[in-house]
């Protein structure tokens, strides 16, 4: 066993009882018959996950009953409702059977083994049984084209009452019965706490004017006090007398006046010293309270790094290699919602270590190397940001195998590419649709590039680095604030504008003279201990309107320095604000799609300040070039793209679907030329170029895995990607498209216009 | 939407219509599910109404931060006592111009819990009118705007359009924030 099952009970007993209601209440909705998709969808990964952790934990009777619920939702999913009530009756009673396996992990110590060791006896074999076999019953039916016909034997798809009733009745109670010492609380709720928290942090800062105030009047009252003195001098000087009447009367008015200006004095210290000794407890207060809100959301990095010893496992022994995990850092803690978001992009680094670094034994041992390959996951705090990394000491990146790749996939030409260095070849590995992999089959769902990475790192207000050493692995190290929420952030102005930078991912601030400041191939560029950094003006690169009056060419000039290891920029910016703690809020739905921003605040002025995903403009920089005249410049590039459009050939016998496919693929900016089979295809190929073919698969004269075959067999076309868009989702004919050679396959019943596009845009890029 | 009513019922509102009128268009007495009851604002030179059930409330001006890269029709972003608020140039959404040099309030909208926010150049006070004299809009407008407009009609020698709110804050092009770079900003 990997690891200690037993700490991970509640966690996972929990996690499975959410996914049980949730998959109850959506089965409501879709009997009433107002599910969508989505809801479906949603609720296949709901059985879906538990099916995972189920199996990872070794419940297997609980996995075998959530596998079958999958698979009917799987088989269901992409049907029109209304979905037959047999279906929803027999997903209930999966469900039923779930709930009570579920409930029994937890009951007794000696419910525990049982389950642990082998399955309940008295309930699974049966109803599993019966259950399937309901199901392709109904599959059966639901692939006819009639409506579905009750099953003739109804009984069969519900457990016998009786076995119903004992097992139902008996968990009932022990859950009622549970002592409650935690409280499971929508992470939304939290979040409005933190967020309310952070309000609170933040306006404890307004009262530091007031308290200026204060002291100002304070200083007023022993001027007036000092002027009275001096006034009473003058009065009483015998000498010269001011006033011919009796000095007395003055004199007990100036005493009356001295009096209350002592007074005022006295009040005014009191409250002065009252109100800062409020907002120092105030202050501890609302940091105290702040930390404790978002100590409730921070988990155990181990909630998630112990997933991967057993991941790790199945990989190595599916590829047949031996690796050995090592965790390190297990303890640091993290915002729950950091830890689910790193959690794919994490396994997806892992695989790829395993897959594509750890060589095979027999290799290891021919390169010297132990025969067990190793994988370092770590992780450590530093300051307001945490760094994680996963180490193999495999063979390290084949710059080779990426500059086929880049060719292949026509991202720069030959003469470009000889041109790059090792560090900026390597950067392609996070590019949209750089991907070694045979085919692809699913956009959305599991397979994450390392684009998807990267991206999701970015959002996350984080960076990702990689480091390669050839034959000897490879290190890439992700760095992420400890939580999304509360942000120390540096404050800039670009242009006007006040924008925030996360300060966990600023090297430095620069003051820099003009002399400093050299050019190379058009960009400003600034030596630093022995390193040439780029200087990218950050107004420019947002497109921000430019501000009139602005002469830096004679001023110094202000620049902040970011990104890790291999690639630093120095953003130009007009001038520093200082740093401040940020309530890090979200944007509305379609602003989240701005690549360059990661979300928004609220400034002690009441305006609202965008947060910049350094990430993104790290990305956009490498690819920036200098426009002389920006408003021109976009039409410039427009017109540029306009003339070396990507083509792409549709081939397909079908009318309808042609003028779809052609319309979709247009709307989004390539060129489309159709074809009505094969053969009429082919014909094209040879005549005209095209960066990209669209095919069906059944056709006249030549199908569509001819066609693909005969494209790929063919020296001149075989470097042209291939998708085939099929009716037909058979993993047979999946295999017979990776065989021929496809790069992608695209059911139509699945068929969105998004992914479509999607997948276009990953094989030869967007236009 | 008025139902089918009979025909001596029909006549009855009618004439108590013309009636209003005469008496300065105060229609208390037709029953409220008759009635619209809308906020007339201007943009430019034209006049356009929102109905009340869509407005949360109207702000007066305050500074909005421009979120970069986002098409000219998202004027940015407005901090709402705490809660981040995206704001529109409606008109250059109708493409019929721009207010954001010449805005005066922001209309705060609420509607099916999309919130949002539209420059307004000037707003007057809600008013009522019957239902029965919004017509549909003229054959002539197309485009974007023909979408977003349900009807028109006179109120005090203007001619107002009714903005489709539905429409609108569902329409695919306003929830978008791709910048077109073909246009620029």
């Amino acid at each position: 066993m990997e690891f200690d099952k037993e700490a991970f009970l509640d966690t996972f007993r929990a996690e499975a009882e959410e996914h049980l209601q949730k998959i109850e209440a959506g089965l409501l909705v879709i009997e009433k018959n107002e599910g969508d998709k989505e809801l479906m969808n949603s609720l296949y990964r709901n059985a879906h996950s538990l099916k995972g952790s189920s199996s990872l934990m070794g419940f297997d009777d609980i996995c075998e009953t959530a596998h079958s619920m999958e698979d009917l939702f799987g088989e269901i999913r992409d049907l029109e409702p209304p979905v037959d009530s047999q279906i929803i009756d027999s997903l209930l009673n999966l469900l039923d059977q779930l709930k009570v396996q579920v409930d029994e992990l937890g009951r007794t110590p000696e419910a525990n083994e049982k389950t642990l060791s082998k399955p309940a006896e008295k309930t699974e074999p049966k109803v599993n049984q019966s259950a399937s076999g309901v199901i392709e019953k109904i599959i059966a039916g639901a692939y006819s084209e009639k409506p579905v016909e009750v099953a003739p034997e109804p009984v069969a798809a519900k457990p016998e009452p009786t076995t119903c009733q004992d097992e139902i009745t008996a968990p009932v109670c022990p859950i009622g019965a549970k002592e409650m010492d935690t409280i499971r609380v929508a992470v939304a709720k939290l979040d409005a706490l933190l967020n309310l928290a952070g309000e609170m942090v933040v306006n404890k800062l307004s009262f530091e004017s007031p308290l200026n105030d204060i002291n100002l009047f304070q200083q007023k009252i022993h001027q007036f006090s000092s002027i009275i003195n001096d006034l009473k001098e003058v009065v009483n000087d015998e000498s010269e007398p001011v006033v011919k009447r009796d000095n007395g009367e003055l004199n007990v008015y100036l005493q009356e006046l001295e009096n209350l200006v002592i007074d005022m004095k006295d009040s005014t210290f009191h409250v002065y010293e009252n109100l800062k000794e409020i907002v120092g407890r105030l202050d501890l207060v609302s940091n105290n309270m702040q930390q404790k809100i978002m100590a409730a959301r921070m988990l155990p990095i181990s909630t998630i790094f112990n997933l991967f010893p057993r991941a790790v496992r199945d990989m190595a022994k599916e590829s047949d290699k031996q690796v050995d995990l090592v965790l390190r850092g297990e303890e640091v803690e993290l915002d729950k919602k950091i830890i689910e978001d790193i959690r794919e992009p994490l396994m997806h680094l892992i695989r790829n270590a395993v897959d594509h670094g750890i060589e095979p034994v027999d290799t290891r041992i021919k390169k010297g190397k132990k025969p067990q390959g190793q994988i370092i996951l770590a992780a450590s705090a530093e300051g307001s940001h945490i760094n994680i990394s996963i180490e193999d000491d495999g063979a390290g990146i084949s710059l080779e195998s990426i500059k086929k790749t880049i060719l292949r996939r026509q991202l720069v030409d030959q003469e470009k590419l000889a041109g790059m260095s090792q560090s900026e070849i390597l950067d392609f590995i996070f590019h949209p649709g750089f991907s070694t992999r045979e085919i692809i089959t699913d956009v959305s769902g599991r397979g994450v590039g390392m684009d998807v990475v990267k991206k999701n790192i970015g959002l996350l207000k984080g960076l990702i680095a990689i480091e390669n050493r050839l034959g000897r692995g490879v290190k890439v190290t992700l760095k992420l604030p400890l939580t999304l929420t509360i942000i120390q952030a540096l404050v800039i102005e670009v242009r006007g504008e006040l924008f925030c930078v996360p300060l966990s991912l600023i090297e430095e601030n620069l003051r820099l003279s003009p002399e400093e400041v050299t050019w190379a191939e058009n960009n400003r560029v600034i030596k630093l201990r022995e390193r040439i950094i780029p200087l990218v003006d950050l107004g420019a690169l947002l497109r921000l309107p430019a501000v009139a009056g602005q002469d830096e060419e004679n001023d110094r000039i202000t620049a902040i320095l970011v990104g890790s290891a291999e690639e630093r920029i120095g953003f130009i910016v007009d001038r520093l604000h200082g740093k401040r703690e940020i309530v890090s809020k979200s944007l509305s739905e379609n602003l989240r799609s701005v690549r360059k921003i990661s979300g928004a605040t609220i400034l002690s002025d009441g305006r609202v300040s965008l947060i910049l995903n350094i990430s993104a403009l790290l990305d956009s920089a490498k690819s920036y070039r200098p426009e002389k005249e920006p408003a021109l410049a976009g039409d410039a590039i427009g017109k540029a793209k306009r003339k070396n459009r990507r083509r792409i050939l549709v081939v397909d016998d079908s009318l309808i679907t042609r003028q779809l496919e052609k319309d979709i693929l247009e709307s989004a900016g390539y060129e489309v030329e159709t074809a009505v089979d094969g053969m009429k295809g082919l014909e094209r190929l040879r005549h005209a170029k095209f960066d990209l073919v669209v095919t069906d698969v059944e056709m006249p004269n030549l199908d569509g895995f001819e066609l693909t075959s005969a494209i790929k067999t063919s020296g001149a076309l075989s470097s042209i990607p291939v998708v085939i868009v099929t009716s037909m989702q058979d993993d047979k004919d999946k295999a017979r498209g990776v065989q021929v050679g496809a790069d992608a396959y695209v059911v139509k019943s699945d068929f969105e216009q998004k992914n479509l596009v999607e997948i276009v845009g990953l094989l030869i890029g967007e236009n | 939407m008025a139902k089918q009513r009979d025909p001596r019922e029909e006549k009855r509102l009618r004439t108590k219509e013309i009636a209003l009128d005469i008496n300065g268009g105060d229609s208390s007495e037709l029953p409220e599910s008759d009635k619209l009851v809308f906020l007339p604002f201007s943009l430019a030179n034209e006049w356009y109404a929102v109905e009340v059930n869509y407005l949360r409330e109207v702000v007066k001006k305050i500074p909005i931060t421009i979120v970069p890269e986002t098409p000219g029709f998202l004027a940015g972003v407005i901090n709402l006592r705490g809660e981040i608020i995206t704001v529109y140039d409606l008109l250059d959404y109708l493409g019929s111009g721009s207010t954001k040099g010449s805005f005066t309030r922001i209309l705060i909208i609420n509607c099916e819990k999309n919130i949002f926010g539209l420059l307004t150049d000037t707003s007057k006070e809600v008013t009522r009118i019957p239902k029965t004299k919004i017509q549909t809009p003229l054959s002539v407008i197309n485009g974007i705007k023909r979408e977003s407009v349900s009807g028109i009609f006179d109120y005090q020698d203007k001619m107002i359009s009714l903005l489709d709110m539905v429409k609108i804050s569902h329409s695919p092009r306003l929830n978008s924030a791709r910048w077109d770079r073909s246009t620029g900003i």
